[in-house]
C-alpha cells in the first residue's frame, strides 16, 4: 500500500475532525461513520484492558455516548480525534479495572493475567487501516529494555497505577516513575523520527 | 512554581492511567493553569498523548459485536434505529430464530406469550413487574436476550434503564436500553432474579436507584 505517512494521516486527522464537526450538529451518519472507523480499535483496546467482554462492550458505548453528547467540546489544537477518543476509552477502561478489582480483591489477577510482552508487538489491525502505526509501535516497545516495557505494560494494559506497579515489583516508586519516563522517552524520541513536521 | 522534570513525569504516568483519581485530578487542574503559558508542555503532553495513542492502537483490533453500534444509536437518538445500511448481525442471529419468534409474540401479545414460557428448546421468557413491566426473552445457556418494554413510563434526558442480574446475592450489570424492545446481552447465564432499575446513560457499576420492574427465576 501506498501511503506517505505524513500526509495521509493529515488527511485522516482533517477528515475526522470533520465528522466530528457534523456530530456535533447531530449528524447520525457521521456518528456511525465514526464509529464504524474506531469501533474496532476501540472495543480491542477496551477487551485488552478489562479482559471481560461485557465491560468492554459498556466502556465502548459509554465513550460514544459521551463524544455524541460532547462532541462540541473537542478542541482540535490538543490533538486528533483518534487520540482524544482512545484515551477517552484507556480511562474508562482503567477504572473499570479498578472497580472490578476492588469488587472482587482478587488482587493477584491483574498481575497473572498481565499481559504477555510478546503479544503487544504481535500486531494485528485488521479493521482499520492501521497496519504501519501498529507495527511502528511494536517496533519501538520491542526495543525498550525490558524493565522499562513491563512496567508501561502493566500500567497501560494491566490498568495498575504507579504505586501499585511499585509494589507489585518491590521497587521504590521513584524507580518506576523514572522507568516509565526513559520508556516514553524513547518512544516519543522513535515516533517524532519518524513523522518529522 | 512548576518544576518541569516533575510535571513531564506526570505527564507521562496521565496518558499510561497510572495516577489514581485523586492524582487525576489534580494533576488535571494544575495542568490547565500551566499549560496555556507554557509552549514546552503544551508539546510534551501532545506528543506522550500520540505516544499512548500507538500503545492503544498496539492491542489488536477487535470487532464488536455487530448489535453494539445499533444499541448505541438508540441511546444516541433515544429511538429504535435500523439503517438501511445495517450490517449483518450474526451473532444476534445465533439464536434469532427462537427469540425473534418471542419477541413477535411478546410484541403482539403478552397473554400469548406468557403462555409460551419456559417451552421450546431452552427458550425462556419471563415478565418482569412492579411499577414498571418488561418482558425479557433469552436462550437459558446463551447470552443473548431480547427485552422488551411492556408498560415502561418515558426515560428521562440521559436515563437509561439497565438491567441486573442477581448471581451469588450480588446484582451483576446487564446492558442499558431504551423504551424500545432492543436485543440484550446477558452477563451471566445463571442468575435468580432480574430487575431493571433507571440509571444515566451507559449504564451503573451497582444500581443506583430501586428497582422498577424484577421478576425471581424459578
Amino acid at each position: 500500500m501506498e501511503r506517505p505517512g505524513v500526509s495521509v494521516h493529515s488527511l485522516d486527522e482533517a477528515r475526522d475532525a470533520d465528522l466530528l464537526r457534523r456530530i456535533a450538529r447531530g449528524d447520525e451518519e457521521s456518528f456511525r461513520a465514526l464509529y464504524r472507523r474506531y469501533g474496532a480499535a476501540a472495543y480491542g483496546l477496551a477487551r485488552r484492558v478489562v479482559r471481560q467482554e461485557f465491560l468492554a462492550e459498556e466502556i465502548v458505548q459509554e465513550t460514544f455516548l459521551a463524544l455524541w453528547r460532547g462532541a462540541g467540546a473537542y478542541d482540535a489544537s490538543r490533538g486528533s480525534v483518534r487520540t482524544w477518543l482512545l484515551s477517552s476509552i484507556h480511562h474508562r477502561a482503567v477504572d473499570s479495572v479498578r472497580r472490578e478489582e476492588a469488587h472482587t480483591r482478587r488482587a493477584q489477577r491483574a498481575h497473572r493475567d498481565a499481559v504477555p510482552e510478546a503479544d503487544v508487538a504481535e500486531v494485528v489491525a485488521d479493521a482499520l487501516d492501521l497496519e504501519d502505526d501498529s507495527a511502528r509501535l511494536g517496533g519501538a516497545l520491542g526495543g525498550l529494555p525490558p524493565e522499562q516495557r513491563h512496567v508501561v505494560d502493566l500500567m497501560y494494559y494491566g490498568g495498575l497505577t504507579q504505586a501499585q506497579v511499585a509494589e507489585r515489583l518491590a521497587l521504590p516508586l521513584g524507580t518506576v516513575k523514572s522507568r516509565c519516563l526513559l520508556a516514553m522517552r524513547r518512544l516519543r524520541s522513535a515516533l517524532t523520527r519518524e513523522e518529522p513536521t | 512554581m512548576i518544576d518541569h522534570d516533575v510535571i513531564e513525569e506526570r505527564i507521562v504516568a496521565y496518558v499510561l492511567g497510572g495516577m489514581d483519581p485523586i492524582e487525576r485530578a489534580s494533576f488535571e487542574a494544575e495542568f490547565a493553569e500551566h499549560r496555556p503559558g507554557c509552549e514546552r508542555c503544551t508539546r510534551l503532553y501532545s506528543d506522550y498523548s500520540e505516544v499512548s495513542s500507538r500503545l492503544a492502537l498496539a492491542a489488536p483490533a477487535v470487532a464488536p459485536p455487530a448489535d453494539l453500534e445499533d444499541r448505541i444509536m438508540a441511546l444516541a437518538t433515544g429511538r429504535h434505529v435500523s439503517s438501511a445500511t445495517r450490517t449483518a448481525a450474526p451473532r444476534w442471529r445465533r439464536v434469532a430464530l427462537g427469540i425473534a419468534a418471542a419477541l413477535v409474540l411478546v410484541a403482539g401479545s403478552v397473554a400469548a406469550t406468557l403462555a409460551l414460557t419456559g417451552s421450546s428448546e431452552g427458550l425462556r421468557i419471563t415478565q418482569l413487574r412492579g411499577a414498571a413491566g418488561f418482558t425479557l426473552a433469552y436462550v437459558s445457556g446463551s447470552d443473548d436476550a431480547v427485552i422488551v418494554p411492556t408498560d415502561a413510563p418515558p426515560l428521562g434526558p440521559g436515563r437509561v434503564y439497565q438491567l441486573w442480574l442477581r448471581v451469588d446475592g450480588r446484582m451483576l450489570g446487564s446492558g442499558t436500553f431504551g423504551t424500545e424492545a432492543a436485543p440484550i446481552e446477558l452477563a451471566a447465564e445463571d442468575f435468580d432474579l432480574v430487575a431493571v432499575t433507571d440509571e444515566p446513560v451507559g449504564g451503573s457499576p451497582q444500581p443506583t436507584t430501586d428497582p422498577i420492574a424484577s421478576s425471581e427465576i424459578g
